[in-house]
């Protein structure tokens, strides 16, 4: 059923009532570990709320519509941790503007969502809340890392969650997960109120069950904020209107198949992007040039970014607190040291490698270098192709553990999607097929000029309804 | 491979105010090494001259009106949260809301 199907079925307090104890019942019984924290008794509250709304006639375009929240996202009800031990027991006295915005046409907020902590990860095995399971096979990661939001979608606890793509976070666990991942452009939905993590790649948005409902999702959280000084002017007033009888021309990025990328995802996308060269649409090979250089500059911009990010994580203010330190050096050090995982404090510790003196050149600056060549290619190429196509990842859900012991190797498995992030541009991911051999799912990433969301969101529908 | 050290791991992490363990300054610098040393392609790019880029937004300069925010008239719970509330997830406060620490000098 998609979401607006389902406000139509919601006409009173009852209506409402039926569809969030049905997804609460669903979260309160997940054998994934989708969900870490319960906002039940919010719920309860707003199913009130939105019930005596549309008894009164109020038209609200999400109305009972239950959404699972990445838990990096401040929200009423239940603490926000990042899935971190280090911000486990916070409360946020406010709520992220995201929130705020759908629960303004009425949706209700059910559950708290895993991922790696602090946003951290490819897997989701890095929350310290234990790692989710892919509900498609459950030997499997779910990606990351929103894994939490993109198995909460594909087990059906609710039609919609919200997901933090920095490189790939929302992208990745929609491919592995066989779910839609919707990527906006940089500064199109307001970062206010999600811990942050890059804040220059740092991007809200969906993980649904089909593109016209990231679509709804996206016009009602996209445009300008008050409270975030990077969101831009929204490009159409409708982010909707799906239906388009235009005839596609795909720019088919050429450094995004072989070079690792496994042949059964590559046979996917080859037999999704035939088909809609069959019915009609164009297909041109294009070349992004440094894509080679994008995951280097990736892990070079971001652990910067992090590293100033969390350095707001003193232990004073707001997160775990140290016992009996010595001095007020000695709490900073051990609050940090006892909250931070693993992974928190490697990229803390890269970011402050590449920009200490005598590194900042030959690391950050070439990084910003990079990141303008590769925006410039970006740009070119979408300047004579309606979309950019490729595989959203090298490979499909890996097994547990496969990629735990070497930190690098979990990174490569962004390569195919820190680009477009780098770059601040809208990316999806679409679920394409199943490889032949173990029938897992794989994505295909659409990627879009920047603020050009709604052609983007109308190639998408296209993709997902040609069938292979 | 790069030649980080553990003296440069032990440096950074000081940088970072994180405390490690010999083992943990071990592990992490074997980790960086590799990290470091991928990144390192980035050396041999042809990036001369090349602008650097900070963000992608296409904004420049954004500013507000500096304008004092009555809570109780904000359309936003963060522009409504009181000082009070925001203490409440502090490591120790004073009762005039200050957030105390240990003594410095």
């Amino acid at each position: 059923m998609s979401i607006t199907e389902l406000v139509s079925n919601h006409v009173d307090t009852a209506s409402v009532a039926a569809t969030i104890e049905k997804s609460l019942r669903a979260a309160s019984t997940d054998t994934h570990n989708a969900v870490i924290a319960d906002l039940s008794e919010r719920a309860h509250q707003r199913v009130e709320t939105v019930g005596k709304q549309l008894e009164q006639g109020d038209t609200l375009r999400l109305a009972g519509v239950p959404v699972v929240v990445k838990d990096n996202y401040l929200t009423f009800g239940a603490e926000t941790t990042a899935a971190s031990n280090m911000l486990k027991g916070f409360n946020s006295p406010y709520q992220s503007t995201v929130v705020e915005r759908l629960e303004a046409e009425g949706a209700i907020m059910v559950a708290k969502a895993n991922l790696d902590a602090f946003a951290h990860g490819s897997s989701t095995e890095n929350s310290d809340f234990g790692p989710t399971t892919n509900p498609v096979d459950e030997t499997r990661v779910p990606g990351g890392s929103s894994g939490g939001s993109a198995a909460a979608v594909s087990a059906g606890i609710a039609p919609v969650a919200l997901g933090s793509d920095t490189g790939g976070s929302i992208r990745l666990p929609a491919s592995f997960c066989g779910v839609v991942g919707y990527k906006p452009s940089y500064g199109l939905v307001s970062r206010s109120g999600v811990v942050a993590m890059a804040s220059s790649t740092d991007v809200m948005g969906p993980l649904t069950n089909s593109v016209a409902d990231s679509a709804l999702i996206l016009d009602v959280i996209a445009g300008r904020d008050k409270l975030d000084s990077t969101t831009i002017e929204r490009a159409s007033d409708d982010y909707t209107q799906l239906t388009s009888d235009k005839k596609l021309k795909i720019g088919v990025v050429k450094e995004y198949f072989g070079n690792g990328v496994d042949v059964a995802v590559e046979s996917v996308i080859t037999t999704r992007l035939d088909a809609l060269e069959q019915a009609g649409h164009e297909l041109v090979e294009v070349s992004i040039p440094s894509t080679e250089l994008a995951l280097a500059c990736y892990y070079i911009v971001v652990p910067a970014e992090i590293s100033s990010n969390l350095a707001r994580y003193d232990g004073l203010r707001f997160g775990h607190h140290a016992q009996d330190a010595a001095s007020l050096d000695d709490f900073y050090k051990r609050s940090r040291s006892e909250g931070f995982g693993d992974e928190a404090k490697r990229r803390i510790m890269i970011g402050n490698y590449v920009l200490s003196s005598g590194y900042y050149d030959a690391y950050y600056k070439k990084a910003q270098q990079a990141r303008t060549k590769l925006t410039q290619e970006f740009a070119a190429a979408l300047g004579d192709v309606d979309v950019l196509a490729g595989p959203v990842a090298p490979t499909p859900a890996f097994k547990f553990g496969a990629n735990t012991q070497d930190p690098l190797q979990m990174y490569l498995a962004d390569v195919l999607t820190v680009g477009s992030s780098l770059a601040g541009l809208p990316a999806v991911s679409v679920p394409a097929g199943v490889t032949a051999d173990e029938q897992l799912p794989v994505g295909l990433q659409l990627i879009g000029a920047h603020n050009h969301d709604l052609e983007l969101l109308q190639a998408a529908a296209i993709a997902e309804g040609v069938q292979s | 491979m790069n030649d980080i050290t553990t003296d440069d791991i032990r440096y950074i992490a000081g940088l970072s105010k994180l405390e490690l363990s010999d083992d943990e300054i071990a592990k992490f610098r074997d980790e960086l090494a590799e990290i470091v040393g991928y990144v390192e392609r980035l050396q041999d790019a042809d990036l001369d001259g090349v602008a650097t880029t900070a963000q992608v937004s296409g904004l420049v300069d954004r500013t507000r009106p500096d304008e004092a925010i009555d809570p109780s008239k904000a359309d936003n719970s963060l522009q409504r949260t009181t000082r009070q509330e925001l203490l409440a997830n502090a490591a120790d406060t004073t009762s005039e809301g200050y957030i105390k620490v240990d003594k410095v000098l």
